[in-house]
């Protein structure tokens, strides 16, 4: 209740506005918040975000529901609600925005997952066979702040997330992270251009306890390695006498550059960021690492911008490329290193080509739409020992995407509608599983996942919001958006989210 | 300047995206110098075939190779712990009652326990020892694991056992047979055992005898000696647990706390580091032999085959020397012997390789394993007399988690 009244106490330290109609035009603007990403995220870049000043206090109900394919890791049906404030304040030379959010969620029906944040620290997670409903609570906050001078702009932003990841039945495992990021950024105004330059640290913490309450009971608890094979040497039972703790700890850094047109003309943004993740076994004065997974990742854009009257055009090509090194640490009777073993690797690679056209003219009618075409390809592996051939899994993807959305305002009242399609065709996929994996990981885990990741995937999302203003600066909108994730040969992902929020 | 820029962030970006390639993982060449059984050295020992087993205890990857000689280079091998094990057949000559030389085949193993590979080469040398099935007593079941009442609770009330069994086509005497629950759990390694005499002696917890005086207790060819904690029908109780009843022999502890069937004789209590009663590992983490020492009284074992070792504990930075007293037993007393652990948790051996070459268990430390036993297979049939397999390695002799079946020897 304390964390729920500081977050409200927050909301109207930041809310201080008066547009209500600018916070409906912050959520037409996701899509276009997203196609600039790359620049957005330095704070030094808030000059070129497209919000106007608004607040925004939402109530948020999400549910998700598998019909047939998922995966397992995740669970198969998930239900969220959350209270998120956000707020951006622009002035002539300065911006100010916030935002805190509060997030209770649970996911019914995971398997092979005993960790929170999964998609963070797999392959090297803690499994149980057991599963079940994990319950998980998130706090959120951040914050930024971008000054503007004649002819160079600073920005500094933070974000910080906590939260608990538990389940109540036996084994129970019960996780408590935190993640916390700094970035700053300066920006130079040239004739033409605007050059900027941006850098963040990032250092994320997971302390994961298992314990099993009922008199007698036990289980085993895995160390997983990525393709259905586990440690086991460290995996072990673990009974109502005994406790299992282990710690993840990461640490990431991230180097940027950003190049934007005054007017028309190309932009480009290439960034680079390096993460160290160190699953460690016990608690975090007496660990020991068992695990370390180094990601680089790349990634690079180049574009235009055409400014024609009251029509922007934007086109733009880019390429990313993401490598996962995954090494174990073998360790004697002694606890002393034996070996350090690199077996795991991961690489991404993509690009495509993707467009946004919008409207400039705020009022009464703004519209936007945004193509694409894109290629994404995936291959991990997991050498073993000769003369056994190392594990692996591939495939790539070209997908299309097309959304568009319309904002209306009427009188005391304002409409948006947007609609997004995406279709995501396997070219080619490749799998070799691997000897030391048991049958049973592959049945239940390996085999499903890989089948979700490489199905061919029709994706349509419809989504409509309605403001209405009341009286002074206030205002009230209500969102509803529906997800479907249809699958050639198997039954579709449904969703749904509504929210209720007030504008300021 | 526009395209200076360009050019610029072109380069950085192809700089970036060059990537490096998969570490190499470090291997060593693994040297193996087999030594043949010195109790055969006068008598010409050749090995005639054999089976090098690495087994990588981090990743659990094991690999084979044939043994045609005595050394044997193995492929590289990924650095990490090991263990190793062989498993063969030698020849050797001897002579008989008439002194005429003879050609006789044996059976020899050997069997190192986390060995440290690393450094690009390893040399290692195993000695062999020889091994051969029992033709005696054995221990054909243990039931240490305990049972469940329907009501999900552990049941208390002493439904352990063990059966004997007469694997041979001769009567035997169960007089003096010892039953004895070893010191060192196989979940538990012990750090810098300080004297190790596990080659020649087994450290040991608790020793209870069976009375008699040679002849008082004939067991036929086939038949099975039941020895349990209460000799009572526990199912009246415990409808999940035994009847046992009918047990020969029960081990009573003379404590407020155990229980006293008077038709049932009482085996004589050797020894017991528990000052209460005794209750096997109901995880089944220690093991236990099957042994007699004649002439041997409670007294004089108490004394003469005291143990008094040494050990480091050992966690993290912390390394605390420690100590600690039990009671041995020499290996060439044990008639036979069944090393218990679970798949999870075993660390090491308790029991020498020449006594039980690896080990049996009952579920994996957790609830699978209530109500479950260890049970030697059955090995063949002579004219209706089942003999039990008895190959001094429990993991191919016994059948793991087994439905208990106190009193009666099965193949299930």
């Amino acid at each position: 209740m304390m964390r729920i009244t500081a977050i409200l106490i927050f909301s109207l330290l930041c809310g201080r506005s008066h547009a209500q109609r600018q916070a409906s035009r912050h959520d037409f603007n996701k899509e276009l918040s997203g196609y600039m990403a790359s620049f957005l995220s330095n704070p030094a870049l808030q000059f070129l975000n497209p919000d106007s000043t608004y607040t925004d206090l939402s109530v948020n109900l999400g549910l998700v529901n598998a019909g047939g394919l998922y995966m397992t890791e995740g669970g198969d049906k998930s239900e969220n609600v959350s209270f998120n404030v956000h707020s951006f304040n622009r002035k002539d030379a300065t911006i100010l925005y916030g935002g805190a959010g509060y997030e209770n969620r649970r996911d019914e029906h995971v398997n092979w997952n005993s960790v929170a944040d999964y998609q963070l620290v797999a392959p090297y997670i803690v499994a149980d066979t057991t599963g079940g409903t994990s319950k998980q609570e998130y706090y959120s906050f951040f914050g930024g702040y971008a000054h503007q001078w004649s002819n160079k702009t600073f920005g500094i932003g933070a974000e910080y997330r906590a939260g608990e990841s538990y389940r109540t039945l036996d084994p129970r495992p019960k996780s408590t992270i935190s993640d916390f990021s700094v970035n700053a950024g300066m920006a130079f105004k040239l004739p033409d251009y605007q050059l900027a330059a941006g850098a963040m640290y990032s250092t994320y913490k997971q302390e994961l306890d298992i314990n099993v309450y009922r008199p007698g009971g036990g289980n085993k608890v895995f160390y997983m390695k990525g393709f259905g094979i586990c440690d086991e040497n460290f995996s072990t039972v673990i009974s109502s006498n005994d406790n299992l703790g282990d710690y993840y700890d990461l640490n990431a850094w991230k180097l940027s550059m950003q190049l934007f047109p005054r007017g028309n003309g190309y932009f480009s943004a290439i960034n680079f960021r390096h993460g160290t993740l160190n699953m460690k076994d016990g608690n975090q004065d007496n660990a020991y690492t068992l695990y370390q997974l180094n990601t680089n990742e790349y990634y690079a854009e180049i574009g235009r911008l055409y400014i024609r009257q009251k029509v922007h055009v934007k086109i733009k090509g880019y390429g990313g490329f993401l490598h996962k090194k995954g090494s174990e640490y073998n360790y004697a009777q002694s606890l002393t290193v034996l070996s350090v073993a690199q077996k795991y690797s991961q690489r991404e690679l993509s690009g495509g080509i993707d467009c946004f056209v919008s409207s400039t003219h705020a009022v009464p009618r703004q519209y936007f739409i945004k193509a694409g075409i894109g290629y994404f390809s995936y291959h991990a592996q997991y050498k073993l020992p000769s003369p056994d051939p190392k594990a692996y899994q591939e495939f790539g993807f070209i997908s299309t995407d097309l959304t568009a959305g319309i904002n209306k305002h009427y009188l005391k009242s304002a409409m948006t509608i947007k609609i997004s399609m995406r279709y995501d065709h396997c070219l080619d996929k490749k799998y070799r599983e691997a000897s030391l994996a048991t049958a049973e990981t592959l049945r239940s885990a390996v085999i499903p996942d890989f089948e979700y990741l490489t199905a061919k995937k029709i994706n349509l999302s419809p989504q409509v919001r309605y403001d209405i203003d009341l009286k002074g600066n206030y205002g009230l909108y209500v969102t509803a958006r529906q997800f479907n994730e249809f699958y050639i040969g198997d039954k579709p992902k449904t969703g749904l989210n509504i929210a209720i929020g007030l504008t300021l | 300047m526009k395209k200076t820029l360009f050019s610029l962030m072109l380069v950085i970006s192809l700089f970036i995206t060059a990537c490096n390639d998969d570490d190499p993982i470090s291997t060593s060449v693994v040297s193996i110098d087999v030594k043949l059984p010195e109790s055969l050295s006068e008598k010409s020992p050749e090995l005639t075939s054999g089976t090098l087993t690495l087994t990588n205890v981090n990743t659990g990857y094991v690999s084979e190779s044939s043994l045609t000689g005595l050394t044997l280079t193995s492929a590289d091998v990924e650095d990490g712990l090991y263990n190793v094990k062989i498993e063969g057949e030698v020849i050797y000559t001897t002579q008989d009652a008439d002194a005429v030389n003879v050609q006789k085949t044996a059976k020899v193993r050997a069997l190192e326990e986390n060995v440290e590979v690393v450094g690009g080469t390893f040399d290692l040398e195993m000695q062999l020892v020889l091994y051969k099935e029992s033709e005696g007593f054995v221990i054909s079941e243990i039931f240490f694991s305990d049972t469940q009442t329907p009501l999900g609770q552990q049941y208390s009330g002493g439904d352990q056992y063990f059966e004997l069994y007469n694997n041979s086509s001769e009567v035997l005497y169960a007089d003096g047979l010892c039953i004895a629950e070893t010191q060192f759990n196989t979940a538990s390694y012990i750090n810098q055992l300080d004297p190790d005499n596990r080659a020649t002696k087994t450290a040991v917890s608790a020793v209870y005898r069976i009375p008699g005086n040679g002849t008082d207790y004939p067991v036929q060819p086939g038949e099975t000696v039941l020895i349990c904690d209460v000799a009572i029908d526990h199912t009246a109780e415990n409808s999940n647990s035994f009847n046992l009843s009918e047990a020969d022999f029960e081990w009573y502890d003379n404590s407020d706390y155990d229980v006293d069937v008077p038709e049932v004789t009482n085996m004589t209590k050797m020894v017991s580091t528990s000052a209460s009663v005794w209750h096997l590992h109901n995880r089944g983490f220690t093991s236990y032999i099957l042994f007699k020492m004649e002439g041997v009284t409670a007294e004089q074992f108490t004394t003469g085959y005291a143990y008094h070792y040494d050990y480091h504990f050992i966690w993290g930075e912390y390394d605390i020397p420690m100590d600690d007293d039990a009671w041995e037993v020499p290996n060439d007393s044990i008639i036979d012997a069944v090393e218990c652990s679970t798949p999870s948790d075993y660390e090491w051996k308790a029991l020498d390789p020449s006594l039980d070459l690896t080990w049996t268990h009952s579920g994996d430390g957790d609830d699978n394993r209530y109500g479950k036993s260890v049970k030697r297979k059955v090995s063949y049939t002579d004219n209706g007399r089942v003999v039990l397999l008895d190959t001094n390695d429990s993991a191919t002799d016994f059948i793991a988690t087994a439905e208990p079946s106190p009193g009666t020897v099965e193949n299930e």
